[in-house]
């Protein structure tokens, strides 16, 4: 990695745009959950960020989950299996309080801002003040939900709880025809996402500004690191996993000097812990396993836990790996 | 090893007959070496599986692959080269801790062209119970769980080395239900189904899509543009276009056959709807799969059917889909394409292949489902799987189509909906270069002139090129001859409503076309356009349709719904449609108040007076009228002239107003008890129920004579009244007759029930002390009911049932036990008070492994599926009440057609005696507690903002405001009560069992093709045909006497119906009949073909009132009956004891009869 140019070209433009001091965020035996829509689960199956901070960091012993769901809203509508939106929210309440996070990562709006006018949640006393009814109203319904979101994870984590970062989505790209113009849609998500930080600061969470880190012109990168204008592939979540370390005070440098196969398998350890964790806490056949029909198949519910050992067993081959990066000159 | 008398563990307080301790015993000897068969696990060599198949006339099959070459196949689907994609599962149903996600998408080939694959390559693995395969664009969309990947092999060595996540966010609730059934679209897009449990949330470059339960999407991958297209049905795996690009679906568990399906329909348990369409074939087996049957290879009549694989039954079914008339389609089973008799042959996937044969992907298990069945069990196969092919002797194969060697124009003159070539044309023509494509497509315009049908492909494959070509699509839905192009050119525009700038002409032509397929496609087209009059003109489209059009009916009624905001406001201050019809047609669509004023106006002014009118209106007026206006209506009701049928529906509406929303007329209210007076039984109960909800004083004299009286319709009805009525006086009524010992069993019963509804305590009191003095069980069973239908008055029971020295005798005990035990709310501490004071043993439903196993042994060696078939026809049973087979039977509980040939053995014994512990998706039950703590439970029939209605077990349908509801869960317990089969003794239990495993098996208890007439109304005795026979002979029977008293018999598998079950009506002398009818409605004029089966002579056949000869001898006869456009019943009378057992009806043709 140390050979790429360009790369580190990119993290000194990062830089530039954090007002950096030294102190590190994250602490020794910090569990981290990742919380939001499609972006952050999406993340889970490329291990960038994840495998970013752990290199960056000197925090020892970091445990990672990423509890993102794809078109999930602020009300956690794609959480909500059969019931209203706040079944939903019960759902990730059960799993951060089983968690017991030390710090949240939380990135919402992308699906809001693209869905202005449209009925973008079910939540009973917010679908009117969506359908047809502007920027304005979504974002305020936006942000009220978002106020809400925070105090459901708060009071689900305890007191472990000490870090509350609130990032902002990453901006979309215009692709072109014949994927739609998402100039307006960008428009949006600029006044969402300034409406993010805003909440932030007068909550004194911490904010990585992502949208206006990438910079959000409207304009295709080269080459495009969406698919479609709205999702990121690989290389745009590792581009995003710089912007997360810097946010995170990390520095950066760490990762274009570390040895660049031994980085490789740490991200691939981390996708199959990953992968591990979701058949976990989001098994298929959920409505036998756990739901209404628990009564039929429910005794199978007892094989959900027997992957806990098989997480921590790759959780401590990632530590094994990492370790390695850290200290290239230690023999293993 | 010790012989076990289970049943006397099973049901402790029953003793049994000496023969059956026999049975057992001998059962449970042979255990040991009936291991194997009661596992039923069927040999796993192909040619025994290969030996099992019934093909018709002509036809061979063989074995194009199997195990090693794949496992488990999910879905297939062909590329353009001719190779065939599996996706293949053998994790299903659930990846267990530590396992590898190692399912796979593979590649069969047969490169030598002899019928049989002979390469394998695995294109892609690690997946996770994939569950659609779809080649195309240069490589395979595969549904992976949450997920819909496009892999592609970028390196050409036959892999894929490149995954791309194309969409995410599918739901995973339940592993046969997640993403599935890919198929491309003539129009180029990508058409992919979800089943009931499944809610995806997808963030598209549109906006978010949400899909909450079962329903079909369809994606643009170059757009990235995903939409719901229709929503509902269970398990939708199939879905096939026909040649005019119409959609039809297969559900694999709902039972209706094939669905037609359009732009925002709605089908059976979509969450929240108000509203259902029903499928085509309601009563048919469950299928998986659907596909078009095409090419020259197969025989003429089996081209343009629809083959559907139905998994359960081993066999694939074949469907005629026909033009009947209106927006929607007839679709008639016809003879299977192959059936197995093999127990593990499971055809999930039917598709035409490049050859003209047809191949069937079978999933091979010889048990299904993972809902009913334990992940786990044993004998669920992971390792086989198989494609058949099945081809016609003497005639040639088809050519497939050398598609990458075809210049654009050949491709588009090609490419189309139905065929193998033709379809593959379309996903070449997508991978060519747009403006060659394009150019191609403009060329083969030029000479396919003129067909019609012809120019509607061209369109469809300038759209699959994303070309679309809107002048020509707006020219042929416009000008075609034909109505199901210009519906085909319609649908084509749909897709790009909001940019096809002559889409508002073309629909408002549309609207009001001859057909009414091209008006519901004109409606849909409505519904997705920005102008303000979309509604106004949709309701044109119901003008002059004088035939029931239900399709045509919910389209506009939901483009009402959906475009609210451009009428409401203006029906605020007049009418802003034609007529005032059309208003309330809009106003009951939307259920508003708004607009009502201009409605009471017209009502006035008599512009708005038919019958069909005040019905609607009444219908609206329960859920929105004001006092003022329900003063309108109950003054109509008061009329003179009023027609009785009309008064009882005015005073039903009043009675809905005051329940759901407590709203009544402003004056005169007493002058209900004029009603009371009335003959009328519909105008007596519906006045009885205003009496008590308006508490008229002067009416209450009327009631309690009426609950005294010997009319039990009247005394039930009065006590409805007198319940909500309530009060202090109408307590002491009910108490005092509840008290009375020398009171008529069925007034103390009425009189306890009614106290328990506002007095609970006192009620309870009583109950505890005259229950023990109950002889009649099925009173004491009602008085149970009632106690159990509030929360508070089941507490007040179980508290008054467990005071000291209060026992209930064994009968009355059990009968307390039926009720709890099956009641939603799970009532464990009155059950528990019920077993002490009955000294009743807690009763043991499930049996131990050993049991069932002995239990299984016995059904397979001396279970009698005949015998078996009139226990399950006893009334007393009640299995007919709820279940159906092959449509002839109850609605409530799942059609039985061919469980026995999907579920195994134990399954069935569990669920006769635990019904709750394995219950069939859609049918669970919903418990919906109000705030008095009145419960109900049933299936959801139907809910809106303001009202759900819970059709309960005997398929009573209770309105209930949702303000009045405290919660509404969903209930793990069966709406089938627990304990049905208590009455039986073990042979007969073993005879049902047995029974039950046979239908749909090949064998005697197999629905076939041939159509049956299966549901009757049989006539129950009457004094008419005593008193008259003898002057106006038996065509008396045939009369359509409106005192007649008619109930349902159903008739058995076999489509025949026993004459012994039929109530004897008396003739002449000794002469006793049974005395059947079916009624049917013809359009226009028509043939009816039917054949009768029975000995003639002792049987005689009136159409209408006119007797059709049948022959003096034998034992069939085949009749021609023409009939005139109208309703019309056959009425067939049997003399009983002279022989004739049974007959039954075969319909040969029904011409344009509906005979449904």
């Amino acid at each position: 990695m140390v050979q790429n140019f360009w790369y580190l070209v990119i993290i000194s433009a990062i830089m530039a745009v954090y007002n950096l001091s030294a102190e590190e965020i994250l602490r020794d035996n910090d569990r981290v959950a990742f919380i939001g829509n499609t972006f952050v689960e999406r993340a889970q199956s490329y291990g960038h960020i994840e495998s970013h901070i752990l290199v960056a960091s000197e925090a020892k012993n970091l445990v990672f989950r990423n509890l993102g769901w794809s078109g999930d809203s602020v009300f956690n509508d794609a959480r909500s299996y059969f019931g209203p939106p706040s079944e939903g929210r019960e759902r990730l309440g059960k799993a951060i309080s089983e968690m017991r996070p030390n710090v949240v990562m939380i990135c919402y709006g992308t699906g809001a801002a693209m869905s202005i006018n449209q009925q973008w949640t079910n939540e009973q006393n917010a679908v009117t003040s969506v359908i047809g009814a502007g920027l304005e109203s979504d974002l305020d319904v936006f942000i009220s939900g978002y106020r809400q979101l925070i105090d459901n994870i708060r009071n689900s984590a305890g007191k472990d709880l000490r870090e509350i970062i609130l990032i902002t989505p990453p901006p979309l790209e215009n692709l072109g025809p014949p994927l739609p113009d998402q100039v307006e849609n960008n428009k949006n998500l600029a006044a969402f996402s300034k409406a993010i930080v805003k909440l932030a600061r007068e909550n004194n969470y911490k904010t990585i500004d992502l949208f206006s880190a990438i910079g959000h012109s409207g304009e295709v990168a080269e080459p495009a690191l969406t698919e479609n204008g709205i999702h990121y592939g690989d290389a745009g979540y590792q581009m995003i996993a710089n912007h997360i370390i810097t946010g995170l005070k990390l520095p950066a440098e760490r990762i274009a000097k570390s040895d660049y196969s031994k980085f490789t398998q740490l991200r691939s350890e981390i996708v199959e812990k990953n992968r591990l964790f979701f058949h976990r806490w989001r098994p298929a056949n959920e409505t036998y396993l756990f739901l209404f029909r628990k009564h039929e198949q429910g005794n199978n519910a007892k094989e959900i836990p027997m992957f806990d050992p098989l997480i921590k067993e790759r959780e401590a081959t990632i530590n094994e790996i990492r370790t390695k990066i850290q200290n290239p000159s230690k023999p293993a | 090893m010790t012989p076990i008398n289970f049943f006397n563990r099973l049901y402790p307080v029953r003793s049994w007959t000496v023969p059956c301790t026999v049975i057992i015993v001998a059962v449970v000897s042979g255990l040991a070496t009936a291991q194997n068969g009661l596992r039923d696990i069927p040999s796993t060599d192909v040619k025994d599986q290969a030996a099992g198949f019934k093909l018709p006339e002509g036809a061979k099959i063989n074995i194009f692959a199997a195990e090693p070459l794949l496992k488990k196949p999910v879905h297939m689907n062909w590329d353009t080269q001719g190779r065939l994609w599996v996706v293949s599962s053998p994790l299903y149903p659930h990846i267990a801790p530590g396992q590898e996600e190692i399912d796979q998408v593979i590649i069969l080939e047969d490169t030598d062209g002899d019928g049989t694959a002979d390469k394998s390559t695995v294109f892609a693995d690690h997946l996770h119970i994939p569950t659609a395969v779809l080649p195309g664009d240069g490589g395979a969309y595969v549904a992976n769980s949450t997920e819909m990947l496009f892999l592609k092999d970028t390196d050409g060595d036959g892999k894929a080395d490149h995954r791309r996540v194309v969409q995410s966010g599918f739901g995973t609730e339940d592993t046969h239900h997640l993403l599935h059934t890919f198929r491309w679209g003539p129009e180029g897009m990508i058409w992919m189904n979800q089943s009931i449990y499944i809610h995806s949330h997808l963030e598209t470059p549109y906006g978010i899509r949400r899909l909450l339960g079962g329903g079909m999407w369809s994606f643009r991958p170059e757009t990235h543009r995903a939409e719901v297209f229709m929503k509902g049905l269970i398990n939708p795996w199939g879905h096939v276009f026909d040649k005019y690009g119409q959609s039809f679906m297969t559900d694999g568990a709902g039972s209706e056959g094939i669905n037609f399906v359009y732009p925002k329909s709605v089908f059976r348990t979509s969450p929240g709807a108000s509203r259902f369409l029903s499928g085509l074939n309601p009563g048919q087996p469950k299928h998986c799969g659907a596909e078009v049957l095409s090419g020259a290879h197969l025989p003429e009549e089996y081209i343009g059917t629809i083959a559907a694989a139905d998994f359960r039954g081993h066999r694939v079914n074949r469907f005629k889909v026909t033009e009947n008339g209106t927006s929607a389609y007839t679709s008639t089973q016809v003879e299977d394409l192959v059936s197995c008799t093999h127990r593990a042959f499971r055809p999930i996937d039917v598709k035409m292949g490049p050859d003209g044969a047809v191949y069937i992907a079978d999933w091979y298990n010889p048990i299904i489902q993972h809902g009913e069945v334990d992940f786990r069990d044993e004998r669920r196969d992971h390792e086989h799987g198989r494609i058949w092919r099945v081809t016609f002797e003497d005639r040639p194969l088809d050519k497939k189509a050398d598609l990458s060697k075809m210049n654009e124009e050949s491709l588009a003159k090609l490419a189309g909906p139905v065929g193998w070539n033709e379809q593959m044309a379309t996903v070449e023509l997508r991978m060519r270069e747009k403006d060659a494509a394009l150019a191609g497509i403009k060329s083969a315009w030029k000479t396919e002139g003129d067909s019609d049908l012809k120019k509607l492909h061209l369109i469809q494959a300038s759209q699959a090129t994303n070309q679309f070509r809107k002048d020509w699509a707006v020219d042929l839905a416009i000008n075609s001859k034909s109505p199901q192009v210009r519906a085909g050119a319609i649908r084509a525009i749909y897709y790009h409503a909001s940019e096809t700038t002559a889409a508002k002409e073309v629909a408002e032509k549309a609207v009001k076309d001859p057909h009414p397929r091209v008006r519901l496609w004109g409606v849909s087209l409505l519904s997705e356009l920005p102008y303000p009059d979309t509604v106004q003109t949709a309701l044109c489209a119901l003008e002059g349709i004088e035939e029931p059009d239900d399709f045509l009916d919910f389209a506009v009624w939901n483009i009402c719904r959906e475009h609210d905001y451009k009428w409401l406001s203006a029906a605020e201050s007049g009418n802003p449609f034609e007529t005032p019809a059309q208003l309330l047609y809009a106003m009951s669509a939307v259920n508003t108040k708004t607009g009502s004023a201009s409605l009471f106006s017209a009502l006035k002014n008599g512009k708005f007076a038919s019958q069909k009118d005040i019905s609607d209106l009444c219908e609206w007026a329960a859920r929105s009228a004001s006092p003022d206006q329900l003063d309108v209506l109950f003054s109509k009701a008061k009329e003179k002239d009023t027609a009785d049928a009309q008064k009882s529906i005015i005073l039903a509406s009043l009675a809905n107003a005051a329940k759901l929303r407590r709203t009544k007329p402003k004056s005169d209210l007493d002058s209900v008890t004029d009603f009371l007076k009335s003959k009328n039984n519909a105008i007596f109960e519906q006045a009885a129920l205003l009496a008590g909800y308006w508490k008229i004083s002067s009416a209450r004299t009327d009631l309690e004579k009426a609950f005294l009286g010997k009319d039990a319709f009247r005394a039930n009805a009065a006590l409805a009244g007198l319940r909500v009525f309530g009060g202090a006086q109408t307590g002491e009524f009910l108490s005092q007759l509840a008290r009375n010992p020398k009171a008529p069993i069925s007034q103390r019963t009425r009189a306890i029930t009614g106290l328990s509804k506002f007095s609970p305590a006192a009620a309870a009191r009583i109950a505890a002390a005259s229950l023990p003095t109950f002889q009649d069980t099925a009173a004491a069973g009602e008085v149970f009911a009632a106690f159990l239908s509030n929360n508070n008055a089941t507490t007040h029971l179980t508290n008054a049932l467990s005071a000291k020295g209060v026992t209930l005798p064994e009968p009355v005990a059990l009968a307390g036990i039926q009720k709890a035990s099956g009641a939603a709310t799970k009532p464990d501490a009155l059950i528990k008070a019920i077993q002490k004071a009955g000294s009743l043993k807690p009763m043991k439903m499930a049996l131990t492994a050993e049991e069932m196993e002995a239990m299984m042994n016995a059904v397979a060696t001396t279970g009698d599926p005949h015998r078996g078939e009139i226990v399950y026809r006893r009334a007393s049973l009640q299995c007919m009440v709820c279940h159906a087979i092959g449509g002839a039977g109850g609605i409530i509980g799942p059609d039985l057609v061919s469980i026995g040939s999907s579920a195994p053995v134990d399954y069935l014994i569990e669920s006769l005696l635990e019904p709750g512990k394995k219950i069939k998706e859609g049918y669970h039950t919903t418990l919906v507690t109000l705030k008095n703590g009145d419960t109900f439970a049933g299936a959801v029939a139907r809910e809106d903002k303001n009202e759900i209605v819970i059709r309960d077990a005997a398929g009573n349908e209770n309105r209930i405001a949702k303000n009045q509801i405290k919660n509404q869960t969903i209930s793990p317990v069966s709406l089938m009560p627990p304990g049905l089969t208590l009455q039986l003794r073990e042979d007969e239990f073993i005879d049902l069992v047995r029974f039950l495993s046979e239908l749909g098996k090949e064998g005697d208890f197999k629905t076939t093709a041939t159509t049956y007439i299966r549901s009757w109304q049989v006539l129950q005795p009457h004094e008419r045909t005593r008193d008259d026979i003898g002057f106006y002979g038996k065509k008396i029977f045939g009369e359509d006497d409106k005192t007649y008293q008619w109930t349902k018999l159903y008739a058995k598998v076999d489509g025949h119906l026993p004459v012994n079950e039929m109530p004897s009506v008396v003739g002449r002398g000794r002469n006793r009949y049974g005395v059947a009818r079916f009624e049917f409605k013809a359009p226009s004029n028509t043939k009816l073909k039917l054949k009768i089966e029975g000995k003639t002579k002792d049987m005689n056949l009136f159409l209408n009132e006119q007797e059709i000869e049948l022959p003096e001898n034998g034992n069939a006869a085949q009749l021609d009956i023409p009939v005139k456009p109208g309703d019309h019943r056959i009425t067939i009378s049997g003399l009983k004891g002279w022989g004739l057992d049974q007959f039954r009806v075969a319909v040969v043709d029904a011409g344009k009869a509906d005979l449904q």
